[in-house]
């Protein structure tokens, strides 16, 4: 199995500090939230910036795009959460019923609603069809701030400061809320749906059964005591990937638990967010105001 | 060819066309006035019986300004123009004394356009023939004057003229000089000995002779002219002549008549005339073949054949292309040479061709939404059960399915026995009574009462269950029929207020089923109801009436019930916060920490997703119809600022119902709390304003009844002393009990529950009065916020009524503890936590009846407020401290400091309080952690922009300013992991801001102590040292010192974890 292992771009961003950085669905564009409230699209293979998008009025914490490319949300300080339309530029839509800070967002797979998470201890649903400013739909169970939202095909991830991961199956019309003992600042389902990815505050990260929420597996030698660092799993579902504060990215092998690789940024700052490529072993990540390239250097044994 | 062109043209209109004769319009009559011609002026034109007279003299107008004007001498002298020299006899002039109608059309002397004397044809002739005259004079023949007539010399135009001058001759075809070898191709090009010529073929002889040229063939530089030919035309065949037919041109008979240069006739293959043209018409004189003109016509000269004589030739005359005829169909040509076209040289660039993208192996041509997963892997019966199939499930078949046991189906079931059996007595005598009084209750209820007779209730119980009758016989007829309804069947709440139906108990009951069906969200939910004897028309009839009245009698709107909560719901409200925050919270802490995940960390809800969100993501409503959105019967954290900030939601998940009971089976439901029930409401409202009430222990006090209630009384009454303390913001308060009293009963709520801070700091306005206050609190360094409530509490107590005071110092633990409550940290505090378990031992034995005739005291119309207010509790005071600190820049500022300046800064904040700014959201706080980690972290983050964000946290916002740097959202967690974890987070925020507050308050204090404050801010613990001078006597000593004690301890260990 290949693992991205040679950094080969290093984007320049020039804005501020990178929030967050996400691929889009895929893989050939990547998005970058920065601190001066703007967000880029780039083409992180080839280093090429495509678009600015301005329309937040403070800090991007986290955006998405849609499936189709066409349009992108985004949350922010600024408590909105703003819906771009990816070749014009323009902010289509502005949510502003968060009372906080915007801290995640996703489109549902069909982009057709987009969950926002935020430091108001609520998730709340937005339709992007309607025009309606008012969300559809509210998720107020937590009691603490909403860090990480995903999104199935039926069901909503959440992960929030009260130190719980809640998945609200649609499905079935329940509500399944795991404690782990410290803040969650990631979650993520794995790729085949059937385990979801812990990742809190000070401890290890967990790799939770997402029907009985027992714990199958821990990964732990990273740092992670202040900053919400992302954590992801690799296309296929083999390795687990997290962001350190000591500047290094993680590498675990899922089954074995241990430390395959380690990625040095050679810059002594929190690698707070990363993203993985669907299909390919890429990965980039975000450290201070640049972001990284990372690419295997063998051939993907398939 | 000049003549074509005629027929191309469009219709042309000539002349005026007839006006457009309308029906309608009446015919005018004809006066005879109308028939006299009249002039463009309106004058008439004929006199008399004369016409074409003059208008001149008529009447005698001649010198009038109407008539005519004559000329009168102009001497000539003085305007010697050209003209007048050219024309002396000007003034004589016939027009002169004409005016415009004679010179008019039809006037006398119309004037028009004619050609000028020169040019007429007269004149033309004449000129000609004297022409003539000079050539035969010349020429010594002298014919005479009939000669002349005959001689006419040959007018050329000027085309002709021109192309002569540019070295045309006449028989010459136009274009470019031809080369010798064209010429002779052409005069080879004759019919072919093997090819058949019908009729005559031109006599070769002919052709060679007419050219009349002799070319050497070695003369091959010289160039000929092209042979004069008519160009193909391209006319459609529109008339009966044969093919190639063309009528005798009669200009060509004609001697002065346009030479056509470009249409020589056909017929004459040389340009030579001769033929037809001399037959018919005759030569003219001067025509060059004279000496044909007897000549017989030869058919020779005819082209009686259809094939013409060049093929290619013919068609294009000097136009064609150069090569013309001899086209050679290259080798790799395939396909025929279309005719008159030939292969250009240069070939054309192959048209760039975008090959069809090679399909990848397994497409397949429809298209599928990208799936973030998949879920090929999972077998079909799993991926069945995880609700792709098209059995529906209903709840009841899930929880069985996973595994649950099946929720009990009512409260009742909980009920001890023999309570049961007394609740079916009252039932009974009831129905008992009312069948008696009304004399037509329906059949139904007594069947079922009947059943259980025993021994009738006194009638006193029977106010409380009328209420609830209708709901109890839903009880027991479900119970009694089994039906399928949802075993978490709330009861509807709003049902027992409004009954629209009460007449008839018996559609009262279903109608009450018939909510609780809608609900749930069943179809058709009347059928289940419905009675088996009612006729359809009935059952119409009803339904409709049952769906009119469901939407009208709607429950209490999501907005007001949340901010309120009835009697029914305040023991199952506390108990879902003891889910949270009580023992279950510590073995899930437990279970993590030992790693034991699953069903210990795992709490599982009914959820309710909204239709549309469903319909959004493509799944199937688990719950048809419901009503109901989020989860049910889990309140949210109403402790969270941000809850109270988007208070228009409807949609939120707190639809009140009363069924949490079904939510928590296993829980004890006491028979007091049962015989109870008629009171609720009046003690929710009590509980809600002391929330003492929440607690089960205080229902049974140790003290008397009187001392409970006076210690409402006291309690109210020092509410409203806090409130008219705030609102005046002075002194005076200890003066003006009485005014105050009287004015102040709007902020009861503020007065007992807000902040103490924020009344501090206005109190501090007066700042010399509350030193001594001052002193004595940073002396001591407590973080415990609840003692620090207490102590306002006593201050306030103090201000109040002399009487109240000496009841409340008598009921004085009781006070406390029922203050309690509301500012909670048993469970942080262990030394409290002691304290308090002492005090509620004690208060058990208390009988629960003096509550509720403490409760009636109260005016159950305003409590509720209190209640909805408690909860609000937070946000106000988070509001109002924004508000008072100028919003939320001024914060931002202020965070962004070192933190040495921070007290000027608050300093500045405060005197800003006066300005009430926007109230801000209280989640600007949160951003000055942000902030802060970048300055503070620099370790981390360069100075411009802090690296990342910290793990974002409400509980940020509520932490202490020095807190606040730190990048550690929870740092009560760490801080109290000394102590019992079992703390709520209500009571760490409000914990926290009015640390927050406290420290404000602190910053402004005078220079004395202001190191004190500095120290008790280190600790942060000092905050609630404010009136804890005043608190000494309603806290014994001991226990206090002990808790300080021990926050000194967790002050100091979070100093520790701050400098780590």
């Amino acid at each position: 199995m290949s693992l991205p292992n040679q950094k080969t771009q290093t984007l320049e961003c020039k804005q501020g500090a990178v929030r967050a950085i996400r691929f889009n669905v895929d893989g050939n564009y990547c998005l970058s939230c920065g601190s001066d409230k703007t967000i880029k699209l780039w083409n992180p293979l080839r280093g090429l910036h495509l678009k600015t998008y301005t329309g937040h009025g403070y800090e991007v914490l986290d955006a998405q795009s849609s499936g189709d490319n066409s349009h992108i949300c985004s949350g922010g300080m600024d408590k909105t959460v703003v819906l771009f339309d990816v070749s014009s530029g323009q902010a289509i839509r502005k949510y502003r019923d968060h009372a906080g800070t915007v801290n995640c967002v996703s489109f549902n797979e069909e982009s057709t609603v987009i969950l926002s998470g935020s430091i108001d201890c609520t998730v709340k649903v937005w339709d992007v069809r309607s025009r309606k400013n008012q969300p559809i739909q509210e998720l107020n169970e937590a009691k603490d701030s909403v860090t990480v939202v995903q999104v199935s095909d039926h069901e909503i991830l959440t992960g929030s400061a009260d130190s719980r991961v809640r998945r609200y199956d649609l499905r079935i019309g329940r509500m399944f809320s795991d404690f782990v003992s410290k803040p969650v600042s990631s979650v993520r389902f794995t790729r085949d749906g059937q385990c979801v990815l812990v990742s809190s505050l000070g401890v290890s990260l967990k790799l939770l059964d997402k029907d009985s929420g027992e714990l199958l597996n821990e990964y732990s030698g990273h740092q992670n005591s202040n900053y919400k660092i992302d954590c992801c799993l690799n296309h296929k579902d083999t390795h687990i990937l997290s962001g350190s504060e000591d500047g290094h990215i993680y590498i675990w092998d899922l089954l074995e638990a241990k430390v395959s690789s380690k990625l040095d940024h050679e810059v002594r700052k929190t690698v707070h967010s990363l993203s993985f490529h669907p299909s390919e072993p890429v990965l980039i990540s975000a450290c201070a105001d640049k972001v990284y390239v990372w690419e295997s250097n063998q051939p993907d044994q398939t | 060819m000049a003549s074509d062109g005629s027929d191309d043209d469009d219709f042309v209109a000539l002349g005026t066309a007839v006006p457009v004769f309308f029906e309608d319009q009446p015919k005018k009559l004809i006066t005879p006035q109308d028939l006299t011609a009249k002039d463009k002026q309106g004058r008439r034109r004929f006199h008399g019986a004369f016409t074409g007279g003059f208008s001149a003299g008529f009447f005698n107008t001649v010198g009038t300004k109407e008539g005519f004007v004559p000329s009168t001498f102009v001497s000539s002298k003085s305007r010697k123009s050209r003209n007048d020299v050219e024309r002396p006899n000007r003034s004589s002039q016939p027009e002169d004394f004409m005016d415009d109608e004679d010179l008019e059309e039809h006037g006398i002397a119309p004037r028009k356009f004619a050609t000028a004397e020169g040019f007429t044809s007269e004149e033309r002739k004449r000129k000609q023939i004297s022409d003539a005259n000079q050539v035969t004079s010349s020429s010594a023949l002298t014919f005479g004057a009939y000669l002349d007539d005959l001689v006419v010399p040959e007018q050329l135009t000027v085309g002709v003229k021109l192309l002569k001058k540019m070295g045309w001759r006449e028989g010459q075809g136009l274009g470019p000089r031809v080369e010798q070898k064209k010429k002779k191709k052409k005069k080879n090009s004759q019919p072919k000995p093997g090819v058949k010529v019908y009729g005559c073929a031109p006599p070769p002889s002919d052709e060679s002779g007419s050219d009349g040229e002799f070319v050497p063939e070695d003369l091959s530089s010289v160039t000929f002219a092209p042979k004069d030919i008519a160009p193909i035309s391209v006319r459609p065949k529109d008339n009966v002549h044969g093919l190639g037919y063309r009528g005798l041109d009669p200009s060509l008979a004609l001697p002065r008549s346009h030479i056509n240069l470009f249409a020589a006739p056909p017929v004459r293959s040389t340009g030579s005339r001769k033929g037809i043209s001399g037959q018919a018409f005759g030569v003219g004189a001067f025509e060059d073949e004279d000496e044909d003109i007897y000549a017989v016509d030869n058919l020779l000269n005819y082209d009686i054949t259809m094939q013409p004589d060049n093929e290619g030739d013919d068609k294009f005359g000097w136009t064609a292309p150069r090569n013309h005829g001899k086209q050679t169909v290259p080798v790799t040509y395939v396909g025929k040479l279309l005719e008159g076209f030939c292969l250009s040289k240069t070939q054309l660039k192959p048209k760039k061709k975008f090959p069809a993208p090679t399909l990848p192996k397994g497409f397949k041509p429809h298209h599928w939404f990208r799936k973030h997963r998949e879920m090929s892997h999972i077998p079909e019966h799993l991926r069945q059960g995880m609700g792709y199939n098209s059995v529906k499930l209903n709840a009841v078949d899930r929880g069985i399915l996973l595994g649950e046991q099946p929720v009990m189906s009512s409260v009742f079931d909980l009920i001890p026995k023999a309570d049961q059996q007394r609740i079916d007595a009252t039932k009974e005598a009831i129905s008992m009574t009312k069948s008696l009084n009304e004399g037509k209750a329906s059949k139904e209820p007594l069947e079922n009462e009947s059943q259980n007779k025993k021994d009738a209730e006194p009638s006193s119980a029977r106010n409380f269950l009328s209420r609830f009758q209708p709901a109890l016989d839903a009880e027991a007829q479900d119970n009694a029929e089994k039906k399928t309804s949802n075993p978490n069947t709330p009861l509807f709440q709003s049902s027992m207020t409004f009954q629209p139906f009460r007449k008839d108990p018996a559609k009262q009951t279903r109608y009450e089923k018939y909510l609780t069906l809608v609900k749930q969200g069943g179809h058709e939910p009347y059928n289940a109801v419905a009675s088996s004897n009612m006729t359809e028309w009935e059952k119409a009839r009803e339904r409709d009436e049952f769906s009119k009245a469901a939407k009208m009698f709607r429950p209490m709107s999501a907005m007001m019930s949340s901010r309120f909560v009835s009697g029914a719901m305040i023991d199952d409200d506390m108990d879902e916060k003891c889910i949270e925050s009580g023992s279950e919270k510590t073995d899930e802490t437990k279970a993590a920490e030992m790693k034991l995940f699953g069903k210990l960390t795992r709490e599982e809800h009914e959820w309710h997703p909204h239709q549309l969100l469903c319909k959004r993501f493509n799944v199937p409503n688990p719950f048809p119809g419901s009503d109901i959105v989020g989860v049910p019967g889990v309140k949210r954290d109403k402790y969270s600022v941000f809850n109270f900030l988007s208070m228009g939601d409807f949609q939120s998940g707190e639809t009140q119902q009363p069924s949490s009971s079904t939510e928590t089976p296993g829980r004890e439901v006491s028979h007091t709390e049962n015989t109870m029930l008629s009171a609720k409401p009046k003690k929710t409202t009590m509980a809600s304003v002391f929330k003492v009430l929440d607690d089960p222990n205080f229902h049974k006090p140790g003290g008397g009844h009187e001392m409970v209630t006076s210690s409402a009384v006291s309690k109210s009454l020092t509410a409203k002393e806090g409130a008219s303390v705030e609102d005046h913001q002075e002194g005076e308060e200890k003066d003006e009990n009485d005014q105050e009293e009287s004015t102040a009963d709007m902020d009861l709520f503020r007065a007992i529950f807000k902040n103490s801070d924020s009344d501090d700091s206005e109190r501090e306005d007066d700042e010399g009065k509350n030193d001594v206050e001052i002193m004595s609190e940073d002396g001591q360094s407590s973080p415990d916020k609840h003692t620090e409530e207490r102590d306002i509490d006593a201050a306030m107590i103090q201000e109040a009524d002399p009487v109240v005071k000496t009841e409340l110092r008598s009921a004085d633990e009781a006070i406390q503890d029922s203050f309690r409550p509301l500012f909670t940290r048993r469970k942080k505090v262990n030394v409290d936590q002691e304290a308090n378990d002492q005090l509620q031992q004690r208060l058990q034995e208390a009988p629960p009846e003096i509550l509720s005739k403490s409760n009636e005291m109260q005016a159950p119309d305003k409590l509720p407020h209190w209640r909805s207010l408690s909860g609000s509790k937070s946000v106000f005071s988070v509001l109002e401290d924004m508000e008072r600190n100028g919003g939320f820049k001024e914060r931002v500022v202020a965070s962004e400091q070192p933190l040495v300046d921070k007290e000027a800064l608050n300093e500045e904040d405060s005197a800003d309080s006066e300005t009430f700014g926007p109230s801000l959201p209280p989640v600007t706080a949160e951003k000055n952690p942000d902030n802060n980690d970048g300055e503070e972290d620099g370790a981390n983050c360069s100075t411009a922009y802090g690296p990342s964000l910290p793990v974002l946290s409400t509980s940020l916002s509520s932490t202490d300013l020095q807190e606040r740097g730190r990048p550690v959202e929870k740092l009560e967690n760490k801080n109290n992991r000394k102590e019992s974890r079992s703390s709520h987070r209500k009571d760490k925020r409000k914990k926290s801001k009015r640390k927050k507050q406290k420290k404000l308050r602190k910053h402004k204090k005078s220079s004395k102590s202001r190191s004190k404050s500095r120290k008790s801010r280190h600790s942060s613990s000092g905050s609630e040292a404010d009136s804890e001078s005043d608190s000494d006597d309603s806290v014994s000593d001991s226990e206090l010192l002990e808790r300080l004690k021990g926050v000194s301890k967790s002050s100091k260990s979070l100093e520790k974890l701050r400098h780590l």
